[in-house]
């Protein structure tokens, strides 16, 4: 049986390799497992807008200047997708999403996103002095296939110093069934995936809290269908993770898109 | 030279914009000219070109697909941190 045939024959469910953790009593799961909210979600939720400014040319997008906390973006449209990248972003430890929360503005739901200061956008560094270590940028690409993102360009990643920010996920968890991506999805192909990222995946699905967790923080948000194929795209993920390496050509000509979106 | 153009805004720290980059219609509406005192930015639109978000494949458009290009520097940078002007006649 072929790897991609194993992977569709299995339940919805991915492959927990160990016995789950026990619970110790007394414990409160939820508050050992959760990630989120943090602090700085706290912040974006309940701290006070000392001023806004409608942004030019940006539909719908306001900069908000939190009191004595810095400033977020907020946006009115694709508010789940940007909510679910970054519940997804913290649950496994990406850290490329910055802090975002579903906040009401003037009686008008929003997802606000904490604003980065003196960052730079992908099409205002030099190509030939790209300074992302190559293992960041396959670091986005798992993370851009596990949320199915089909919009990566020069306008929606942030740089500042060696440390890079994925923004703008409007159109992702089946919004768009193409590929935009600043990488070249071949260059991609069959890389190996950085330690931190393989290991938290495989630390991920084998806590079987954290994956009700996340499977319930998705389900207020995103519809059946899109948290069912997050799940699949995981269980293909686990596999690479396993192996070390994200897919191989045949591999990835072999991926079925429909149930992934 | 086309008054015809697109202001690309970057977000300050401050939450004010600056415009980062003007493009430009040509005058003779086949081709884009963009200026900027970032040469970084404009080196890399030219060469990296920007996506059609009207056509289902998200084809790359460049400079030389004229308003085409201008049409579409708003759906490419809607950030917040890059956003682009619809596009303005004078």
């Amino acid at each position: 049986m072929g790897f991609f045939e194993q992977i569709f024959k299995r339940s919805g469910q991915p492959e927990v390799p160990g016995e789950p953790k026990k619970e110790e009593e007394g414990i409160e799961t939820r508050e050992r497992t959760s990630p989120i909210p943090g602090p700085e979600e706290e912040v974006l939720m309940s701290g006070r807008a000392n001023r806004t400014e409608k942004l030019f040319g940006a539909r719908t997008m306001t900069f908000i200047e939190i009191e004595n906390d810095g400033a977020g973006i907020w946006k009115s449209r694709d508010i789940e997708n940007e909510r679910a990248a970054y519940i997804v972003d913290r649950f496994f430890g990406f850290n490329l999403v910055p802090p975002t929360v579903i906040r009401t503005i003037e009686g008008t739901p929003g997802s606000l996103q904490q604003f980065i200061a003196d960052a730079k956008t992908g099409y205002e560094v030099e190509n030939e002095k790209f300074p992302l270590p190559d293992e960041d940028v396959v670091k986005m690409a798992v993370f851009d296939f596990l949320i199915d993102n089909g919009d990566r360009n020069g306008g929606n990643f942030l740089l500042k110093g060696n440390k890079i920010f994925a923004i703008d996920h409007g159109i992702a968890f089946g919004r768009y069934g193409g590929e935009i991506y600043f990488y070249r999805r071949n260059d991609m192909l069959n890389r190996m995936i950085p330690k931190e990222v393989k290991n938290n995946i495989l630390t991920f699905v084998a806590q079987q809290n954290s994956v009700d967790l996340l499977r319930g923080f998705l389900q207020e948000i995103l519809s059946e269908r899109q948290v069912a194929a997050f799940f699949r795209r995981l269980e293909l993920l686990v596999g690479c993770s396993r192996r070390g390496r994200f897919f191989s050509e045949e591999e990835w000509n072999s991926l079925v898109w429909g149930p992934l979106h | 030279m086309s008054m015809t153009h697109v202001n690309i805004y970057k977000l300050q720290n401050d939450g004010s914009q600056e415009i980062l980059a003007v493009c430009r219609l040509g005058g003779d509406n086949t081709t884009v000219v963009c200026e900027s005192s970032n040469n970084v930015f404009i080196q890399n639109l030219a060469k990296e070109g920007i996506r059609d978000y009207s056509d289902s494949e998200r084809k790359q458009l460049f400079l030389t697909d004229g308003r085409k290009f201008l049409e579409q520097l708003k759906f490419n940078f809607n950030s917040g941190y890059l956003n682009a002007s619809d596009i303005i006649e004078e």
